[in-house]
């Protein structure tokens, strides 16, 4: 029990660590509520989720908000500056796309391609009908334009892009070969790039003008925490409209289209960002696998299908406090101000519940070791009790009888002390290591023999625990009288307070 | 730090066989302690649990518990004005809960689960502090054996139910006390 504990708390104690780490910037305002809240009940209560309210589609609403200081967006703004700084400083480019403005650029092909992709998919599988029904994964702009326009174009941003490539990053002109257009007029979604990180990370240098990788490198860095993001809005989605559809059944028979609908947009989104997530980390990681230009490894980690979870406890499975926090709520957390948007608040819960947690593990491991200490000194209780009854002296039975008494009394008593050597046996290693918690130790003397040695099976310790050997011998005579100090209690003589 | 004044106790009432009993134990531990079972033949109503409340726990406090965490399945509302209630019973053993260093009244947790919002956030042991990971649910595991008891003893007379409660959870105690050991120890066991 107590290793158990133990370990547990230490598991708990570093998950929520982890957290406050994450939110170091947020996690002092959080913990003024928290305090607030356990000295005052009446204050903001900091475990109760938001309530997301009725409609559905305000809800959708409100999650779809960009973060408000959205990772890529502040990149793009800050490149925009560089470049305008450096054409100020009289710094030329070959064309009239910067090298920024390239990159930008040809990540936004990149992800228009990969809708295309998915229409292309549905296409092949459900035909042109339900296509129509898959726009909950597109952009907004040129929503009316039909599959063979939007590829149209793609092959015309494809093409644009490819001039400020020559020039940019001259060595991939030998990639661009004949094959490559015609694929691009067939199947423009399927075309590779060429940016630098599909390069082989051996001629990238040599391919392309120096600075074009690390440049890729942050672009890629904030798609990826912007796709986090993303992840965890659609996450948090998906959960509201379980619980929502779970707590408010109606009593119809009709199918909850539109419920299905949102559920196919909040998962097609979900699946978008993951997918952006895996492209830009996989890039992030060819363009520097040992860290070239930043520290990423901590930050982004590979997404695997089972870090896709929570916030909190998923419905079925493990209980809360079995169960850790996927990293995906730790880590990369874009820190704002101590927002109050939905995501902030579900943040905050978790957050707050992981200390409780923790925290409880802690208490468990004090408790398991303070149940131990009230064990013992039952036992000992007990067998002061029974060593006392053994002195009664009865008039109205004989000699012999009370002979027999006094013998069952000591016999009693002795078992009760062979408990607390038993026990003492088991936990004694466990509890020295915590001497801090344990003063009281000392009043009990080491196992004799064998300190080391733990009872291997358990149908052993079920059998020795169930008759424990008996020391003293059985005839009166032969018994020692109890000596005064293992018979001194430091505690109030009253036994139903030391039963557990 | 922990203090070691600190009592965690629970109070559930069983319905059996058209009586409530009412128990009262170590939130921790699986034990009966038949002192502290209250055959209720009335009606359901507070004053029973308050007075069994009553009577055991002035003997706690008169043995230094200070501190004291009370879990029971309705105690959101039971506990509204219990200090007050106790005050006003003129027989019952005495016990001010104000004296006491704390005392805090919890749901516990397999139970919470079926409490509003409000009730989860407020009477959690999760979010309490002390506690532990206690859940309080451990006397319910023991309703399985001691349901059939009900009919068993349906035909006796009071004293004579009494009896064979008494003797049933003692075996009860004794198996548990037999393996105190086995279930105890201080790393885990396959069970």
């Amino acid at each position: 029990m107590l290793i158990r504990a133990s370990e547990s708390a230490k598991a708990h104690r570093e998950a929520a660590n982890s957290m406050s780490k994450a939110w170091h910037k947020s996690a002092p305002g959080r913990r003024k509520l928290l305090l607030a809240y356990k000295q005052d009940k009446s204050k903001p209560n900091p475990f109760e989720e938001p309530d997301p309210g009725t409609s559905t589609y305000l809800c959708v609403w409100s999650l779809s908000q960009q973060h408000p200081d959205d990772v890529l967006d502040k990149l793009k703004d800050q490149l925009a500056r560089e470049d305008s700084e450096q054409q100020g400083a009289g710094v030329s480019f070959p064309h009239k796309m910067t090298p920024a403005a390239f990159l930008q650029f040809a990540l936004e092909v990149e992800a228009a391609q990969y809708v295309l992709f998915l229409l292309f998919q549905s296409l092949l599988t459900f035909g042109p009908r339900r296509i129509l029904k898959t726009r909950g994964c597109e952009n907004s702009e040129g929503d009316s334009s039909t599959f063979i326009e939007r590829r149209r174009a793609l092959t015309k941003n494809i093409d644009n892009l490819r001039d400020p490539q020559r020039l940019y990053m001259p060595g991939t002109s030998s990639h661009l070969s004949a094959a490559d257009l015609i694929l691009l007029a067939d199947h423009p979604e399927n075309v590779e790039l060429w940016l630098p990180s599909a390069l082989p990370s051996a001629s990238r240098d040599t391919q392309c003008i120096a600075g074009l990788s690390k440049l890729e490198y942050r672009l890629r860095f904030a798609q990826a925490m912007t796709a986090l993001h993303d992840i965890r809005l659609a996450r948090r989605l998906l959960r509201i409209l379980t619980t929502k559809s779970q707590t408010h059944i109606t009593n119809t028979q009709r199918p909850g289209t539109r419920t299905c609908s949102v559920f196919d947009k909040a998962k097609a989104k979900l699946a978008r960002a993951v997918s952006t997530y895996r492209t830009s980390r996989k890039a992030v990681v060819d363009l520097a696998p040992n860290e070239e230009f930043g520290l990423w490894k901590d930050t982004l980690r590979e997404l695997k299908d089972g870090d896709i979870r929570g916030p909190g406890k998923e419905e079925s499975g493990t209980s809360a406090s079995r169960s850790a926090q996927s990293w995906i709520w730790t880590t990369g957390l874009q820190a704002s101000s101590p927002g109050d948007s939905d995501l902030d608040i579900v943040l905050r819960v978790e957050w707050c519940k992981a200390q409780e947690l923790a925290k409880r593990y802690e208490e468990e491991v004090q408790l398991v070791i303070e149940e131990m200490r009230r064990t013992l000194v039952t036992f000992k209780l007990n067998a002061h009790e029974w060593e006392q009854r053994a002195t009664f002296s009865i008039p109205a039975v004989g000699d012999a009888a009370a002979a027999g008494i006094t013998a069952y009394a000591y016999k009693q008593a002795s078992i009760q002390r062979g408990l607390i050597k038993v026990f003492i046996k088991d936990w004694y290693d466990i509890l020295t290591d915590r001497p801090h918690a344990t003063p009281w130790l000392h009043d009990y003397s080491p196992p004799a023999e064998n300190r080391r040695r733990r009872l291997v099976s358990n149908v052993q310790l079920y059998h020795s625990s169930s008759s424990p050997r008996v020391d003293t011998p059985h005839t009166i005579n032969d018994v020692p009288p109890p000596s005064v100090d293992t018979m001194s209690l430091d505690v109030p003589a009253n036994s139903s307070d030391f039963d557990d | 730090m922990l203090s070691q004044a600190l009592l965690l106790f629970r109070v559930a009432t069983h319905s059996f066989d058209r009586k409530e009993l009412l128990i009262y134990r170590r939130a921790r531990g699986k034990l009966y302690f038949i002192s502290l079972i209250h055959n209720l033949t009335l009606v359901f109503r507070y004053i029973n649990t308050d007075y069994a409340l009553a009577s055991t726990l002035s003997n706690d406090v008169k043995a230094g518990i200070s501190d004291v965490v009370l879990t029971y399945d309705i105690g959101c509302q039971w506990g509204k004005n219990l200090s007050q209630r106790l005050s006003n019973y003129s027989s019952a053993p005495s016990l001010d809960i104000k004296s006491l260093n704390s005392f805090r009244v919890a749901v516990p947790k397999f139970h919470i689960i079926g409490h509003g919002a409000s009730c989860q956030a407020t009477f959690n042991l999760a979010y309490m502090d002390n506690v532990g990971m206690t859940h309080g649910e451990g006397v319910e595991t023991i309703w399985s054996h001691s349901t059939s008891l009900a009919i068993w003893s349906r035909e006796n007379a009071p004293s004579a139910r009494h009896l064979i409660l008494d003797d049933h959870w003692n075996g009860w105690n004794w198996r548990k006390y037999v393996g105190l050991r086995k279930c105890s120890g201080p790393r885990p066991h396959a069970s």
